[in-house]
């Protein structure tokens, strides 16, 4: 009988599930009925109706050496093989099921699973569900995970999400902005055709205006008529004196500052002008010509009887140059100038309307740029985190979380590969208990069967001796040669009994609050002479007296006594024996105290460090292989762990690091 | 054979709707050579139509009309000019003297003006172009093989940004100006017709003349 390693528990079973997943998945016709659930049953079969949802699992194999009882939960998970899809809705995972409802269904006690039970489909379930699951390989195993289709993904939903917002948003502003430039645009061609109509309004004003002045114009020549014909019938004027005219039209022309040329025509013509003074090409004035009135004034000499009357007036432009600057303007109200071009306003508006499109446009493609590349990075974490799971969920307990960041995406799957890792350790120990335990209770056995015959052997061997009548020389030698072989052998059995039954009683750890410091002390004082050689060395160095930790004193002297033992038995055949055992706060690690147990024997290979604590591990003849297999047992008990590193004596190093008792914690 | 006139009746009509994109109206014209110069006369009545009831409007309104045109010569198969001038005529109502005022202008010359009783005969004085010169004899080639034509654009009215009122940098060049500014800049990309004059129109002159070997 020798140990089986965890390989062993990975060899495939018999039964159902043991067919290939290849072999499953090209079976989709396969009807869903009860005897497909038995097929995925295997011998263990649920009641119908109850707890439908948990899958069976094959039969234990008789190769197991476990008891079903004491089976590790992680190996079963290990050993599933994809069922049919037909047999799954979308939402199962076939394989991580079936060992869980075989642990169930083997001990009677379920053991909780570790990924989520799988849910039968319904009956009328038919071949198409197949296109809406995904096979999925994880190393030698298919997972089946629900095919969801691209619109179905959280990735394409926050996008969808986010460009509807984006195009709301957006949509919703343009729109705003649509009806504010039709409101301004409102307002300003109203206020734009009071304008005009102002403008409108102001022409005939200007028209009028220019017709009074010119009748202005034209009374004021009038009276200057009546007024020369008055200056005549006075006798302040000669009919036969151009000269005393020409006098007369002057003092007009210098009364009347606006006046440029004053001319009578008749049988004598007269002149007065100032025309160089105002220049009207020069656009000093606007010359208004007047007249030419009738001009009598010498009725009945028959000299001037029919002359006449003009005259230029001189206007200030300033009023034409205003009424062209109205004009200008009346011109220019339909445009606009934009970025130096000139546009009307219809124009304009349809340029705005462009611009906030092709704005609103611009922002929407930043917007989805923006959404995709957000919701991409925060998606691909929960793709990751749910690939993960995915994993775990299909048995994979080493798939880890990729780092994620800060956030709480981030947070949450450290926390999940904490939570792994704990697992894993938790299984771990689990694992080893378990087979230390099996082998405690066949090495208690061992110990009963062959404890029991030794004595009654012994006494035979001793009455063969005794009645050992000595009359042959010869008989009498070969008879004590014999019975010396019998004891030895018997005394060699019964040490090994021994060994077994303190490997096998090795008592459950009554943890206390223990100061390190006295351990150490109380081992020194008790077990000092294991190094019995004056070459030999053991060198116990005081742990600090404020180490205290959660334990069984006894179990732990036991554990350095075992340690000490095994150091000092590998070396002892090469040479001097030198053994450290030393306590210390562990490094980097607050709350842990380590206690190191150093020799400067041959060591241990990095292979094998794993491996020797193992029952009945060992490399040496005498040796049983149960030490350091109690040692690591004790270790667990007290929720320690326990390694074998190099040492600094130049042989090996056996750590055991024990959680530091904290009061009230 | 309905079904081939009806075919070719649809594809001749994306051609002929083509050929009315076409900017330049043919016009024939009048070259004469005197000395140096080339001398061309035609009239551009489309420039200032009677019938257009706005423009008349303004006209009498007294408010000035100013027409620019801008008279360009290639040689026929080449697309370099080979001479350009300028023309600005403004046409206006004297409500005082009760007159018609075409005002000729042309660069380096002294201004012509004209009076005018008749609406028409000033309108007619101003959109033609009467022995304009457009181009230097020596400038241009001799015999049938250099024939030339002139293409004519004509403005009523050009838009001036002068005349429009005028934005205040300052307020633009900074805070929400600043902003106002790259909005506007952006509305600019956006503006596809510019607004040139309030009436446009360009001939080209159809034959083309050469001048004569001596």
């Amino acid at each position: 009988m020798s140990p089986r390693g965890p390989s062993d528990d990975d060899a495939p079973r018999p039964g159902p599930a043991d067919t290939p997943p290849g072999e499953r998945a090209a079976d989709p016709s396969r009807p869903i009925s009860s005897g497909a659930r038995d097929d995925l049953a295997g011998s263990a079969r649920t009641a119908p109706g109850a707890r439908d949802d948990l899958v069976d699992a094959s039969p234990p194999t008789p190769l197991d050496p476990l008891a079903p009882g004491k089976r590790e939960p992680s190996r079963p998970l290990a050993r599933s093989v994809a069922r049919p899809p037909s047999a799954v809705t979308p939402a199962a995972r076939p394989e991580s099921t079936a060992h869980a409802g075989a642990d169930k269904s083997s001990t009677g006690a379920p053991q909780r699973p570790f990924a989520s039970v799988a849910r039968l489909p319904a009956p009328d379930s038919r071949p198409s569900d197949l296109s809406r699951i995904r096979m999925t390989r994880i190393g030698q195993r298919i997972v089946a995970a629900p095919r969801v289709p691209w619109w179905g993904r959280l990735e394409s939903r926050v996008i969808t999400a986010l460009v509807c917002l984006g195009i709301l948003c957006v949509g919703a502003s343009a729109y705003l902005v649509a009806l504010t430039v039709q409101y301004f645009e409102g307002i300003v061609g109203s206020a734009t055709q009071k304008s005009d109509d102002a403008v409108a309004l102001a022409l005939p004003f200007y028209d009028g205006y220019v017709k009074a002045r010119k009748e202005t114009y034209r009374a004021r020549l009038e009276a200057m008529a009546r007024e020369l014909e008055l200056a005549a019938a006075r006798g302040e004027l000669a009919a036969d004196d151009p000269a005393g005219l020409r006098e007369l039209l002057h003092e007009l022309l210098r009364r009347e500052p606006d006046l440029v040329e004053l001319q009578a025509q008749g049988s004598h013509s007269a002149l007065a002008e100032r025309r160089a003074l105002l220049p009207e090409d020069e656009g000093a004035r606007i010359w208004v010509v007047s007249g030419p009135v009738p001009l009598n004034m010498f009725p009945g000499t028959g000299l001037i009887d029919q002359g006449s009357l003009g005259a230029i007036f001189a206007l200030d432009p300033a009023l034409d140059r205003d009424y062209q600057s109205l004009g200008m303007i009346k011109r220019g109200l339909d445009y606009v100038t934009v970025d130096g071009n000139v546009v009307d306003r219809g124009e304009l508006e349809r340029a705005v309307y462009r611009a906030i499109g092709a704005a609103s446009a611009l922002v929407l493609m930043v917007a989805f740029i923006a959404g995709f590349l957000l919701a991409r990075a925060t998606t691909r974490k929960l793709s990751m985190l749910s690939d993960a799971m995915l994993r775990v969920a299909g048995g994979d307990l080493l798939a880890r979380v990729p780092e994620l960041g800060n956030d709480e995406l981030g947070q949450l799957g450290a926390a999940f590969n904490g939570m792994l890792d704990e697992l894993a350790s938790a299984q771990r120990k689990l694992s080893y208990l378990q087979r230390v335990g099996a082998w405690q209770e066949m090495a208690r056995r061992i110990a009963h069967e062959i404890k029991n015959p030794l004595t009654p052997i012994q006494l035979a061997a001793q009455q063969l001796r005794e009645k050992d009548p000595g009359t042959d020389e010869n008989f009498s030698r070969l008879l004590r040669s014999s019975v010396e072989i019998v004891e030895d052998e018997i005394e060699s059995l019964r040490r090994m009994v021994t060994s077994f039954s303190r490997f096998a009683k090795v008592p459950e750890a009554q943890l206390e609050p223990t100061v390190v410091a006295r351990i150490l002390a109380e081992f020194e004082r008790a077990y000092g002479h294991l190094t019995e050689r004056e070459s030999d060395v053991l060198e116990v160095i005081p742990a600090p007296p404020s180490l205290v930790i959660l334990g069984d004193r006894q179990l732990l002297k036991q554990c350095l006594v075992n340690l000490v033992e095994n150091a000092v038995l590998s070396q002892r055949q090469r040479g001097p024996v030198h053994v450290r055992v030393a306590a210390r706060p562990a490094e980097g690690e607050p709350g842990f105290v380590e206690l190191r147990v150093d020799d400067n024997g041959p060591g241990i290979e990095p292979e094998r460090r794993e491996r020797v604590f193992e029952p009945y591990e060992s490399t040496r003849k005498e040796g049983t292989g149960l030490g350091l297999a109690i040692v690591k047992k004790v270790v667990l008990d007290h929720n320690g762990e326990v390694r074998v590193e190099d040492s600094e004596l130049g042989g090996a190093a056996v750590v055991i690091r024990l959680p530091l008792h904290e009061p009230g914690g | 054979m309905r079904r081939r006139a009806l075919l070719l009746a649809g594809l001749s009509l994306p051609l002929l709707g083509a050929s009315g994109l076409e900017l330049l109206r043919n016009r024939r014209a009048k070259f004469e050579e005197v000395g140096d110069g080339v001398l061309m006369t035609v009239a551009m009545p489309e420039l200032l139509p009677t019938r257009d009831v706005d423009a008349m409007a303004s006209l009498e309104s007294a408010f000035a009309t100013t027409l620019v045109f801008e008279i360009v010569v290639y040689r026929a198969g080449h697309s370099v000019p080979v001479d350009q001038r300028s023309r600005v005529v403004k046409i206006q109502y004297n409500p005082w003297k009760e007159r018609y005022v075409v005002n000729t202008s042309d660069p380096g010359r002294a201004p012509q003006i004209r009076y005018y009783t008749d609406r028409d005969e000033a309108i007619a004085r101003a959109t033609t172009l009467d022995r304009v010169r457009v181009g230097r004899v020596s400038a241009l080639q001799r015999g049938p093989d250099a024939v030339y034509f002139a293409t004519v654009v004509g403005q009523r009215n050009p838009i001036d940004r002068d005349l429009l009122a005028p934005q205040s940098g300052d307020e633009w060049d900074r805070g929400q100006g600043r902003d106002l500014s790259v909005f506007s800049r952006w509305v600019g990309i956006f503006v596809r017709a510019t607004q040139s004059a309030e009436q446009t129109f360009a001939i080209k002159t159809v034959p083309g003349f050469y001048l004569v070997s001596s």
